[in-house]
């Protein structure tokens, strides 16, 4: 078939600046989170990192002969796992959970843009299943061995104290800067608001899905506070605590598996945050961010479909009636 | 301003204009006229015109060479000359029509077309002294100007002349505002005159305010049916469907002329083009094409005759410096792509360019669909591209999406990081699906 090649510019250089973009944003977050859990935060993420993209390599060479790993993306995969683990997890675990990630959840349904599970919250969720290392969270500013599997001081976390009903004991300037338990990537919303920014003027992710997404959350936290307890602090505290942010601003807005209509990506966060807060008030969890974003993965296609954007001049409506001139 | 005026269309994208290349340029003629030009009988999907001259006539500028039919456009001689031949020849749509061929020697005097006098410059006559300038399908795919009015007399009430020009690169509409506002603002005037219409828009975007304020001046500061609205620069607001968006706040369907708005859209080039036409009796002879491109030597805004060969335009603005990554016909959005330049010159031409490897980009194929959904918010038709993608070769499932509805204005590929050919597929999918329908 002869047709015409038009267009003929282009508007990026390569598909790799969203990624690399993204790995731009998180550096700062690293930062942070080494400044409260130490150097072994920087292995444990290097080791993710290493393990993803070596996952996708190898499975790449064995599987389809090309490979495709400098378009960052495993590697984007690899810090957003590690964000989501505690710093005393052994290395082995990071390397597994990082191989299910790349090559169950992301190769086996077809590489790049075909996996509909965010493949870093899969590979969490997978580790998940070794419950004593992903329970222990940590306290911060200890310097953890780098090498041995630490035996760490764990805290509780805000999370915990929030599902059994309390505010938790850090106070609001503590929980935004990040100094309390919890994942490497949680460690600091303020780092984490900041790079979202970013991400936003360099027009990476829109504002659509973490603002729906922290807005449901926090409507549901606003209306639902125990008796005793502050509203506006209440609401704060489930907004700051928990993977929230890094789920809201990282891991809800992954290009692949969330829709890419409007209306799609309104439903799809309004559902993240409804299932967040329904897993932690109500779940065995005291973290929902995980399993709520995962289960609306699965419901993309259909929220794409529910609400697709209407075609223009397809509307059905008669053209005579709906004229109306513009004037000067 | 109007909220449509703001607002334009929804989707969209704004691309580096480039035109600072040939924005300032004023319009200039060939240094040397064109040693012959190649003049097809059928221009731009008209029906084809009955030759009156035949090999060895000897023709002058402004002759006519070939006889309309019951509604056709007719064709007119750019040079004076003698004609060679009589024969197929290649043209830029990739056919081969029958076209007139003229060599350049001697200067006879211009021949001019009969002017109307004042008086009798309305109904039928104008509209036919209009269909003998030989205007034609210039404007893209609508059809011929003349066939436009007549289904818009008594009907249309907003005429919309198309100053926009949102391609990158093209700067000859925005030359021809600023350099003859009389001239497009008195063909407009005819056009409103034969349409019986109460206004006239000029409809012009915000990255030519020069041409604004050229059209302005000569503009009653108050009242007067002609008026000159700003759009916002984006890309692709000079195409027809948002255009009339722009205006009137309608959204046409596809296929749908823009009559079922109560408007009637005609362009920049048109408009002159009737304007000397109905005044002094000159037809369509000449074209401005913008030569343009990074890597062109000089470019430059030239006025060329009509069936002029495109290798003398390039040879006129000092060749390329480097081997181009692709030559075009038209603009960088919508053009068509040339293999070679001995084609000749026709009224729908409107840009010649050379793009250097850093300004255009080589498709990718077998990129890979991020789903970011860019195409999806750009699109100003409100339509979802990656699923054209994702399915093509595969009509029934294509089905819900509405394939027919996309003006193939290239937004879609121009921002997909992964340089997927969009618009290219969308092309391929329509054929397959008039192929099963």
């Amino acid at each position: 078939m002869n047709v015409s090649k038009a267009p003929f510019l282009t508007s990026h250089d390569s598909a790799r600046a969203p990624m690399a973009d993204v790995l731009v944003a998180l550096i700062p977050v690293l930062a942070m989170s080494i400044y409260f859990y130490g150097p072994r935060a920087l292995t444990v993420t290097l080791v993710s990192v290493a393990s993803c993209v070596g996952a996708e390599a190898l499975f790449q060479l064995l599987v389809y002969r090309a490979l495709t790993v400098t378009d960052l993306s495993a590697a984007v995969s690899g810090a957003l796992l590690a964000f989501c683990l505690p710093v005393s997890i052994p290395y082995w675990a990071v390397v597994v959970g990082g191989v299910f990630a790349m090559v169950v959840v992301k190769g086996l349904f077809g590489g790049l843009g075909k996996n509909f599970l965010n493949p870093a919250l899969a590979g969490r969720a997978f580790l998940c299943t070794f419950p004593a290392l992903m329970s222990t969270w940590p306290a911060p500013l200890e310097a953890l061995s780098l090498t041995m599997t630490p035996d760490a001081v764990t805290s509780a976390t805000p999370l915990a104290a929030l599902g059994q009903g309390m505010l938790p004991e850090q106070s609001l300037r503590t929980l935004f800067l990040g100094q309390r338990a919890g994942a490497l990537g949680e460690a600091s919303a303020f780092m984490l608001i900041i790079c979202g920014v970013y991400l936003m003027l360099r027009r990476v992710i829109s504002p659509r899905i973490p603002l729906c997404y922290l807005g449901t959350v926090a409507a549901i936290a606003f209306f639902t506070h125990p008796e005793g307890v502050d509203a506006l602090t209440w609401t704060a505290c489930h907004l700051l605590s928990g993977g929230l942010m890094l789920g809201a601003l990282f891991m809800a807005t992954d290009y692949v598996t969330t829709p890419v209509t409007k209306g799609g990506q309104t439903l799809f966060a309004v559902g993240c945050g409804a299932l967040t807060m329904l897993i932690r008030m109500f779940g065995s969890y005291p973290e929902g961010v995980c399993y709520a974003i995962l289960i609306m993965n699965t419901t993309v296609c259909l929220l794409d479909r529910v609400l697709p954007p209407r075609p223009f001049g397809l509307t059905g409506r008669p053209k005579a009636s709906r004229k109306k001139e513009g004037t000067k | 301003m109007s909220w449509n005026h703001f607002f334009g269309f929804s989707g969209g994208v704004y691309p580096r204009h480039r035109k600072s290349a040939t924005r300032n340029k004023p319009i200039r003629d060939l240094p040397q006229p064109p040693e012959r030009v190649v003049l097809s009988l059928a221009p731009e999907g008209e029906p084809e015109c009955r030759p009156v001259v035949r090999p060895g006539t000897l023709v002058a500028r402004g002759e006519l060479i070939g006889a309309p039919s019951q509604n056709g456009t007719p064709v007119y001689a750019s040079i004076s000359g003698v004609v060679e031949a009589v024969e197929p020849w290649p043209a830029q749509g990739g056919g081969t029509p029958v076209s007139v061929v003229i060599r350049a020697e001697g200067n006879r005097p211009e021949a001019r077309m009969r002017v109307l006098p004042p008086e009798e410059r309305k109904g039928g006559a104008l509209l036919e002294a209009v269909r003998m300038i030989g205007v034609g399908q210039m404007d893209g795919h609508a059809p011929a100007l003349h066939l436009r009015l007549q289904a818009g007399m008594g009907k249309a009430k907003v005429l919309i002349v198309n100053g926009c020009e949102s391609e990158p690169l093209i700067t000859a509409d925005h030359r021809l505002m600023a350099e003859d506002p009389e001239a497009v603002i008195g063909g407009a005037n005819y056009l409103l005159k034969l349409l019986g219409a109460e206004r006239c828009v000029i409809a012009v975007e915000s990255n030519k305010l020069d041409a604004i304020e050229a059209l302005q001046d000569r503009l009653p500061l108050r009242g007067g049916a002609v008026q000159v609205h700003t759009l916002k620069a984006k890309y692709p607001q000079g195409m027809e469907r948002p255009l009339v968006r722009a205006v009137t706040g309608v959204k046409l369907a596809p296929g749908q002329s823009p009559l079922e708005a109560g408007a009637v859209v005609a362009g920049v080039t048109a408009a002159t083009a009737v304007f000397y036409g109905v005044e002094e009796g000159i037809p369509l002879l000449d074209r401005v094409v913008t030569v343009s491109g990074s890597s062109v030597v000089r470019p430059q805004n030239l006025r060329v005759p009509l069936g002029t060969e495109l290798n003398e335009l390039l040879r006129a603005c000092g060749g390329c410096k480097d081997t181009p990554r692709v030559l075009l016909s038209g603009g960088p959005m919508t053009g068509r792509e040339l293999d070679r330049l001995d084609l000749p010159v026709t009224s729908r031409t409107n840009a010649l360019l050379a793009l250097g490897p850093k300004e255009s980009w080589g498709a990718q194929p077998n990129g890979v669909c991020l789903r970011c959904g860019r195409c999806v918010q750009c699109c100003p038709m409100g339509l979802m591209p990656l699923y054209f993608h994702l399915y093509r070769g595969r009509p029934d499932q294509l089905a819900p999406y509405h394939i027919e509805n996309c003006m193939e204005c290239g937004t879609c590929a121009y921002v997909c990081p992964a340089h997927i050919p969009l618009t290219r597929q969308i092309r391929q999918g329509k054929q397959g699906k008039e192929a099963r329908t």
